[in-house]
């Protein structure tokens, strides 16, 4: 006959016998298996607890390292236009400007091994022409008066100081791909955390005022400082889950999925040819709105013609009523076309594809043309980056990260007041196997609405499994 | 009970992610794609050779997918010489039939000249520029054009 092992995993909270694969035995776990009587606890309340620790210990130092990087970010326009100000506003306002094509020349002149890539065109008249060139295979900014065409400087894309605050929040500085999907982990637990902590905070017996909307201020210790996280995070709660979902739209798992289904590709323009292989405007444009990132490219219609210049694009871009600042990214071959975006206001947002050779519009896709899933996400997108209205909504976004810091260290700071030497200070585990089974699935299932949260549910789950429900030290410090 | 479930999840996260990448390849189907606009192909057709203080017709072929275009609501046709957009002239098109519309035009002197067609048709513009050699040009004067046509005919200076 088959041993008999006792089978438990720590960080998830399961246990069961099983034939096989472990030779943990019962009686060695006795410390972990309190009887009620003991003061176990068999609640729901308990297992969400012990989900809501974990998570928490896991991803808010992550999400601190976001809420201060995101903070800084949103007030990117003012510091920009102060530690820029040589580069991005002229010293006198001219009463005639030079064409396009005079300023891209003058460019030219200076960088001849450079090529030339965008333009972009400023609403405020103080403003310089910012135009895009390549050099060495690197995005550089030339910023040109347009008014006497003097270059007053450049700013290579990756030096540029907000940059700094974008690569933290959208990769954790290191980069890549594994960062980049940490990243949006750390989001979509924020969101579990959201979730089990509002189960936590809502009032068990009787419903009272302190405690739950107020905090009970002259209470010392461990329940001033759950007032302190609870409270405050129960009134935060509504905004930060707003900034948590206008957030991930951007992010590589979870965000493409969110593309695929609010941006159909029913306004598409077709061209006459089927390309071969299909180009996306994010790949050849630059300030193209989330919405129309996926957005095929046409080609220019082939022929002996002269291509345009940029001089008759900006023409079509007065024509077509491109709101300011836009930007025009050149072709990139003789297929290529022109490409007309405005990415700033929600409701002005627009693309649009002109032919070089003719100047025909061979694809205009506005806000109005968005599915009105899309055009809501592009709202929360300028929300979450503070743009959608003005100065009170990056103040809204700056207290929301306050909030979030200020959440986490009380959470620090009642864990501290809890914690046992040699513990971590896990919340004891239920002692009703079904309800912790249950809020298990639970958890899948906010892992089947986000891929990246069940991959990692089944990640520590395996961790539980073949390691630390192994080694008995261990299972003894998660508790 | 307990790996039964668990083998049910994983299933279902298999599942879900063997869907979204079928959505994938849908949006990538260049097929899909319902058409909306057809943009006005312009075909500009000038004579093979052509020299100076003769005139010429200039013909501007108009159509739409496959259809030919008879209704445009204005064709002109913009002809200057290299470096003197300034001067150059615009003439009106007349219609003849089949979306040919035509002018007459003969250029004064050697040179490099560009012929450029503003179309407005169908609440659509397009106005592409066909460059034509008249009479004798030097190749060095050719070269410099080709390299870099679309900044000479941007020399129009100020505006605002």
């Amino acid at each position: 006959m088959a041993q008999k092992g006792y089978f438990y995993c720590p960080l998830i909270c399961i246990e069961y016998e099983i034939e096989m694969g472990s030779n943990v035995k019962r009686e060695d776990l006795g410390h972990l298996l309190r009887r009620e009587k003991e003061g176990g606890s068999t609640s729901f309340y308990q297992v969400v607890w012990r989900w809501h620790f974990y998570a928490g210990i896991i991803f808010t130092p992550f999400l601190i390292i976001l809420a201060i990087s995101g903070a800084t970010y949103l007030f990117k326009p003012q510091i920009e236009s102060i530690i820029y100000k040589d580069k991005y506003y002229v010293h006198e306002q001219g009463s005639s400007t030079l064409s396009p094509s005079e300023q891209v020349k003058k460019v030219k002149k200076s960088y001849p091994k450079s090529s030339v890539t965008s333009f972009t065109i400023y609403h405020d008249p103080k403003r310089t022409t910012e135009i895009g060139l390549i050099q060495g295979g690197k995005s550089v900014s030339v910023y040109i008066n347009p008014y006497n065409g003097q270059i007053q400087g450049t700013l290579k894309e990756d030096d540029r100081f907000t940059e700094i605050f974008k690569k933290i929040h959208s990769e954790l500085w290191i980069g890549g791909t594994p960062a980049n999907r940490w990243v949006e982990l750390t989001a979509c637990w924020a969101a579990i955390l959201l979730a089990t902590g509002l189960y936590l905070w809502f009032p068990r017996k009787k419903a009272a005022i302190w405690g739950t909307l107020l905090p009970r201020l002259k209470r010392t210790g461990r329940t001033f400082w759950r007032d302190m996280h609870a409270v405050p995070a129960f009134w935060f709660s509504l905004l930060i889950l707003s900034f948590i979902a206008t957030g991930l739209p951007w992010s590589g798992v979870l965000g493409e999925e969110i593309n695929q289904w609010a941006v159909k590709p029913k306004y598409a323009n077709s061209f006459e040819e089927k390309p071969d292989s299909i180009t996306y405007t994010k790949e050849i444009a630059k300030n193209i709105p989330w919405s129309n990132e996926n957005l095929p490219v046409p080609v220019s219609s082939k022929g002996n013609y002269v291509p345009l210049g940029i001089d008759q694009i900006e023409e079509i871009a007065k024509q077509q009523k491109i709101k300011k600042p836009y930007t025009i990214s050149f072709p990139e071959n003789a297929e290529g076309v022109y490409t007309l975006s405005h990415s700033e206001h929600p409701t002005k947002l627009a693309t649009i594809h002109v032919d070089q050779y003719s100047g025909a519009i061979l694809s205009d896709v506005r806000f109005r043309d968005f599915g009105w899933l899309a055009q809501w996400i592009e709202v929360g997108i300028a929300f979450h980056e503070g743009r959608l209205f003005g100065l009170t909504n990056q103040i809204l976004g700056l207290i929301v990260c306050i909030g979030i810091v200020g959440i986490v260290i009380s959470s620090y700071i009642m864990w501290w007041k809890r914690r046992t030497t040699g513990k971590l200070g896990a919340p004891a585990r239920s002692l009703d196997r079904n309800k912790t089974r249950i809020v298990f699935f639970l958890m899948l299932g906010f892992g089947l609405v986000m891929p990246l949260v069940g991959i990692s549910i089944l990640g520590v789950f395996l961790l539980d499994y073949f390691v630390i429900s192994r080694w008995i030290p261990l299972t003894r410090w998660f508790g | 009970m307990w790996k039964w479930m668990i083998g049910v999840f994983v299933t279902m996260m298999i599942v879900s992610t063997a869907c979204s990448s079928k959505g994938d390849k849908a949006t990538q189907d260049p097929k899909q794609q319902t058409s909306f606009m057809q943009p006005i192909e312009v075909g500009i057709q000038v004579p093979s050779q052509l020299e100076p203080k003769k005139e010429y017709v200039l013909q501007v072929h108009l159509q739409q997918g496959k259809a030919a275009i008879d209704d445009a609501s204005d064709v002109q046709f913009e002809i200057w010489k290299k470096d003197q957009l300034n001067k150059g002239k615009k003439i009106k098109a007349q219609h003849e039939q089949n979306g040919v519309y035509t002018v007459k035009n003969s250029f004064p002197g050697d040179g490099v000249y560009y012929i450029q067609t503003h179309v407005t048709a169908h609440g659509m513009h397009v106005m592409p520029v066909k460059m034509v050699v008249v009479g004798h040009v030097s190749e060095q004067e050719l070269k410099s054009e080709t390299d870099q046509p679309s900044h000479q005919m941007n020399g129009s200076g100020h505006h605002h």
